[in-house]
């Protein structure tokens, strides 16, 4: 019987596709047809143009970075050896202008004998300035300043360490002999600067006692604001305060 | 049985009182000491041993007493008991014991068990005394980390290890130095120095406090005493060659007769003070001259003895 239908169905194959779709439809599909696909911007080649630009430049970097790093260990020295040199040349010709300026040969204290100033620095006193810096042993730093006061003739590199060492060295022992040799070119205005410099600068009380004891010697008015600030002060050592008030008095006669 | 008792009970009572040590196998090199209460004595040796006694025992020390000090600061006292030395603290004539301090031992026992002490420089006890030891090698640095420690510590010393002791951001008693051959340097600010048999180089210098130096005969160079409310009391033996500088502010410089000092006039002075100025240093030769001795006071005396 299913066969019979079956052949039946095949051989009139035709008058059964008798339903077509309504023309509507064709053109719907057709209308599709005429304009063309939407193409997608292709934005590809740009950003392959900054990636390989990127990728390029991080190279460059890490090659340079390369370059230069053993470069920066092996000069490291010799930069810091030529930029200490240029500051020692600064620093010298800073100092030169102000010997310029000074007065070498009239001193205006009586009794005082002036010192000549050289300007080279001789050996002698590099081996002081290192004994200086020596961080193990005060009673070292302490002979080095000694023996700096002994010298009849000194340097301005001298001068400049001792400064140095009168305001931060760690022991007030080195501290105030390195306040005891300056004061012996009181007359310099490099040095007279650096002791009210550092009146203003020092809170350890041995040290104010003497820069003010020295500063009263030298019969410097312009301590005077300063003095008083320092009685005022509720921080202040009580024995600062007594020099400080003694010292207004001297000075203001 | 009665014999075997007592013989129990003596035997008991001297065994040796247990005192906390630390040690360190060291020759050479710097000490740098910042614990408030140190006696430093140097000893030969090869170890730096630092001795803390428990709190019921005083440190013994044979044959020192130590003055009280004149400034406004520490008035502390040592006082001798036969042979052993007990230190009391004394802001007031009537004897006052301030320490050891005591406290329940048991409850401070117990509730710190399973907890250690820290400093607020982050530093813990590493030597079982509330001490802080730092081994850098050259340089060893002693440092306290708990405030609890009223009891000077006890620090031998080799000889060849120079000491540096530094309390001035601390309240501290008064430091006892002696025995040492390499250089002393000690800055303080409240305390007094007492520095016995040394050689040198010296550097001290202390704010409030009292300075008494007695040098041993091999006196080595530079000596430094500055102080500005205390006396300086130095005592050299009279065979010392030195270049002495003293200077004292307010008050006077004594010098033993037995002393061949001879004082420098103005014209051999290395730098021309103020002829205004009420004070001069006093600027002298020792036997001829020879090394470097500075003493420097603002308000106290200067005594210069004959050891």
């Amino acid at each position: 019987m299913n066969d019979q239908l079956e052949k039946f169905i095949q051989q009139n194959r035709q008058a059964f596709d008798d339903l077509e779709p309504s023309p509507a439809i064709f053109e719907r599909i057709s209308s599709t047809w005429d304009s063309p696909p939407i193409k997608r911007k292709v934005t590809f080649l740009p950003i392959s143009k900054w990636s390989a630009a990127a990728v390029l430049l991080s190279l460059a970097g890490i090659g340079l970075y390369h370059l230069f790093q053993p470069k920066l260990d092996i000069n490291y020295d010799l930069q810091t050896k030529v930029q200490s040199k240029s500051e020692n040349v600064n620093e010298k010709v800073a100092l030169e202008e102000m010997k310029r300026k000074n007065d070498l040969g009239n001193s205006k204290e009586k009794g005082v004998r002036p010192v000549a100033l050289r300007n080279s620095s001789v050996f002698p006193n590099q081996l002081l300035i290192s004994r200086l810096s020596n961080q193990l042993s005060a009673s070292e730093r302490f002979a080095a300043v000694s023996s700096i006061a002994q010298l009849k003739n000194i340097d301005y590199d001298v001068l400049h360490v001792l400064v140095h060492t009168m305001n931060s060295d760690p022991n007030s022992n080195v501290r105030l002999a390195a306040l005891e040799a300056l004061s012996r070119f009181a007359h310099e205005s490099y040095v007279k600067e650096q002791l009210l410099l550092s009146l203003t600068n020092h809170e350890d009380p041995i040290m104010q006692i003497s820069l003010i004891e020295q500063l009263t010697k030298m019969h410097e008015r312009n301590i005077i604001h300063e003095l008083e600030k320092l009685t005022v002060d509720v921080q202040t050592n009580e024995e600062v305060k007594v020099q400080a008030y003694a010292s207004i008095l001297i000075l203001s006669s | 049985m009665k014999n075997i008792l007592i013989i129990l009970i003596t035997l008991i009572f001297s065994l040796p009182t247990h005192a906390q040590e630390y040690k360190l196998a060291k020759n050479s090199g710097k000490l740098i000491i910042t614990v408030p209460g140190a006696i430093i004595e140097g000893y030969s040796g090869n170890e730096i041993i630092i001795t803390k006694t428990t709190s019921n025992e005083p440190i013994v020390v044979k044959g020192y007493k130590l003055k009280p000090t004149s400034a406004k600061g520490n008035n502390q006292e040592m006082t001798i008991k036969g042979d052993s030395i007990s230190l009391n603290s004394a802001p007031t004539p009537s004897e006052t014991k301030i320490f050891p301090r005591t406290f329940d031992r048991k409850e401070e026992e117990y509730r710190s068990k399973g907890l250690r002490v820290i400093s607020a420089d982050g530093l813990l006890d590493n030597t079982g005394l509330g001490l802080h030891v730092n081994d850098k090698g050259s340089i060893i640095e002693i440092n306290s980390v708990t405030k609890l420690n009223l009891q000077p510590f006890l620090i031998r010393i080799p000889k060849g290890i120079s000491v540096s002791y530094n309390t001035v951001n601390s309240y501290s008693p008064n430091v006892i130095i002696r025995n040492i051959e390499s250089e002393v340097e000690v800055s303080m600010t409240y305390g007094g120095v007492k520095v016995d048999n040394v050689t040198g180089p010296l550097t001290i210098n202390t704010m409030y406090g009292d300075i008494e130096a007695s040098l041993a005969s091999n006196v080595k160079y530079p000596i430094t005493l500055l102080t500005l409310n205390g006396f300086i009391d130095l005592s050299i033996p009279a065979s010392t060659q030195a270049n002495l500088m003293m200077s004292s502010k307010m008050s006077d410089v004594l010098v033993s007769p037995d002393l061949n000092f001879v004082v420098m006039k103005s014209e051999n002075r290395a730098f021309e003070p103020d002829r205004r100025a009420p004070n001069k240093p006093i600027e002298g030769k020792l036997n001829g001259g020879g090394g470097e001795i500075s003493a420097k006071t603002t308000n106290g005396m200067i005594y210069l003895r004959n050891k």
